[in-house]
């Protein structure tokens, strides 16, 4: 079964548990209420169960064609797609710290010089344009505060 | 009303009323081309510059910012697959692929026009019919809302290729299941939420397009390789003839399906922009097109959300009901200047009424001058290395989604959701459903429950509604159609 649900399989069967998890919990918000007027839980259970139904149909019809289906990526590019999600996830955890503009500035200047291989000078530039440019518009024009972390550099309005 | 017109004008053509409208178109294209920054955040953000203006000049100006917005918001959705608002998402679609075709100016270029040839419809439509179509729109129960709603999904789900369509469906109602999330509005339970304070307003769809449309998009250009830069000539930037004759009937039937759309109470541009959608990828003859870069799946749905934008201001202005979030805003500042829309606005301030109806034109007019020229310069964006703009497209959208709620939850919603946006794209899922399902879902929710009230929990009471019935067949057969027109002639055959 695990060699045949991989993929877009592997998607839908994560829908069909989803929903079914979303509709059972339904009945717990009163599905009807006592005039027999719809409940909060009507349209959850409705589209849960009409999800779960579409989702399981989809399952099967791509567990069908998953073996005419089989496409390759480059292994090269996969590992970059998850180095920039796993950066994207570090800056987010360094927001706390660093506050958002350096978390962020940090995360441009990484992607850039690291993970597109381009000049450090060049990449470092752009990272601190980008940051001023952000800082200019949303904290110091539109008064969003970002925020400054522990550092406290550049946010909170 | 010929003469409310010309005094209209009168009023909206004086140096001081054309200058902050040119200040508030320019203003919204610049908020509008920050993501997740669009025009109910433009004028809620500008509305206190306007606070010493005349009521009619501060009500252009912020009408200008409202389809400047919207206009900012079609450059990203078009160049980098961004879209600001959610009206903007199908325009995303067709839209991209004539940018990564080098086709970017053109696209942008037919935008402007449409927008433009849409005001000038809608302003004709605002003329001649605002009044009945006002009352026709009051007429409209919630069995009627429910139904129109159900004939956008319908319409967004049928134009998924024929195979897809089941995985359209599929994503539609995923859409409505998490438009659940939250507080209910008829009892104010809490659902789905884990305790979660943030999820009570349930999930924030901005944030959630801006995951699933430009940081998915990111990954998945990463993963194929980085999409080159284009290169196209200055020349091949300029929208063509051919391109323009193709987008007349688009823009036409955009223009109606948005005023028609736009004149009833929440149904808004987002609704009206992927119904335009659904209903060109039926008629055109470049159907074929469609999904691939067709100048019509660019100039349908801009003509349709602007139009369905000045109509907006039916129920607005006519009934004092906002037809969306931003003229929810704008009813806002009509308070704030003493003004009280209702019937009798027209009535009784129809200066203020007709020239604020005039400056859509005048401001439109600005929109095309402004950017008919600069549509080929944005385009030039796309001759930057994919390698320094990712990730810079990666922070503007993490910035532009903080903003909007000033919370790191929007902020986690975008990175989750960029997983999903770039799942769905490796597996080829229409996301267009997902999103029209999350965001008419409240509304949906709202509809259902008024409707069974009113039936005293019967929803049967649908059949007794002309026009809900009538509505309801029609997204019947748009479902159904297709799978039924491939069984006849398979019947005719094993007769034969």
């Amino acid at each position: 079964m695990r060699g045949l649900i991989r993929g877009e399989g592997a998607v839908w069967a994560l829908l069909v548990c989803l929903s079914v998890a979303m509709a059972g919990a339904s009945f717990g918000y009163g599905v009807t209420k006592d005039g027999g007027e719809i409940g909060p839980g009507f349209l959850p259970l409705v589209s849960g169960v009409a999800l779960a139904l579409l989702s399981a149909a989809c399952l099967l019809q791509s567990v069908r064609r998953q073996a005419a289906e089989r496409e390759e990526a480059d292994p090269g590019r996969v590992r970059t797609l998850w180095t920039v999600f796993g950066l994207l996830l570090v800056a987010l955890l360094l927001v706390p710290l660093t506050g958002f503009l350096v978390a962020f500035g940090l995360l441009v200047f990484a992607v850039s010089a690291f993970v597109e291989k381009q000049p450090l000078v060049p990449a470092a530039g752009i990272a601190a344009a980008a940051t001023l440019v952000i800082y200019a518009v949303f904290v110091l024009f539109l008064a969003v505060p970002l925020p400054g972390g522990l550092l406290g550099i550049g946010g909170d309005g | 009303m010929l003469d409310n017109l010309i005094m209209g004008f009168g009023a909206a053509l004086t140096p001081a009323n054309l200058l902050w409208c040119f200040v508030g178109v320019l203003a919204g294209t610049v908020i509008g081309l920050l993501p997740g920054l669009g025009s109910t955040t433009g004028v809620a953000v500008l509305l206190p510059l306007t606070l010493s203006f005349e009521p009619l000049t501060a009500l252009i100006m912020l009408a200008g910012i409202y389809y400047g917005a919207q206009y900012g918001g079609t450059i990203t959705s078009v160049l980098i697959s961004t879209p600001g608002e959610a009206a903007s998402v199908v325009t995303a679609i067709d839209g991209y692929q004539m940018a990564r075709k080098g086709r970017a100016g053109a696209a942008l270029s037919i935008a402007a026009i449409g927008s433009f040839a849409a005001a000038i419809v809608s302003l004709v439509l605002l003329v001649a019919m605002a009044p009945p179509f006002a009352e026709l729109a009051l007429g409209f129960g919630p069995p009627e809302n429910l139904a129109v709603m159900v004939l956008g999904l319908a319409t967004i789900v049928s134009f998924s290729s024929a195979g897809g369509r089941l995985r359209g469906l599929a994503m539609a109602v995923l859409g409505i299941l998490l438009a659940t999330v939250g507080v209910d509005a008829a009892t104010g339970l809490p659902r789905y939420t884990f305790g979660d304070v943030d999820l009570l307003s349930g999930l924030p769809f901005v944030q959630v397009m801006i995951g699933l449309f430009a940081v998915g998009e990111v990954l998945f250009q990463i993963r194929q390789g980085a999409a080159a830069p284009i290169r196209a000539r200055f020349k091949d930037l300029m929208i063509t003839k051919a391109e323009l004759s193709r987008s007349t009937g688009a823009i036409a039937r955009g223009s109606v399906i948005g005023y028609l759309l736009g004149c009833l109470p929440g149904a808004g541009s987002t609704l009206a922009s992927f119904l335009a959608y659904g209903v060109e990828k039926r008629v055109s003859r470049n159907r074929h097109e469609f999904g691939q870069g067709a100048i019509e799946g660019v100039a349908a749905p801009e003509s349709a959300n602007n139009a369905a934008a000045n109509a907006n201001f039916v129920p607005t202005l006519a009934l004092g009901i906002p037809g969306g979030a931003t003229t929810a805003v704008l009813l806002g500042a009509f308070m704030m200047y003493g003004i009280q829309p209702g019937p009798l606005l027209f009535e009784e301030q129809p200066e203020l009424v007709w020239g604020l109806l005039a400056s859509f034109f005048l401001g439109n007019v600005m929109l095309l001058v402004l950017n008919l020229p600069l549509a080929p310069m944005f385009a030039q964006l796309l001759r930057i290395p994919y390698g320094y703009m990712y990730p810079l497209i990666l922070v503007t959208s993490f910035v532009g989604a903080y903003s909007i709620d000033n919370n790191m939850f929007s902020v986690w919603v975008v990175f989750v959701f960029g997983l999903v946006g770039y799942f769905m794209k490796k597996f080829d899922l229409p996301m267009a459903p997902l999103v029209l399902g999350l965001v008419v879902g409240a509304l949906f929710e709202k509809a259902l429950v008024q409707t069974s009230a009113m039936g005293g929990g019967d929803l049967t009471i649908i059949l007794t509604r002309p026009i809900a019935l009538v509505v309801f067949l029609l997204a019947a057969l748009l479902l159904a159609g297709p799978t039924l027109l491939k069984l006849i002639p398979r019947r005719q055959k094993e007769t034969v």
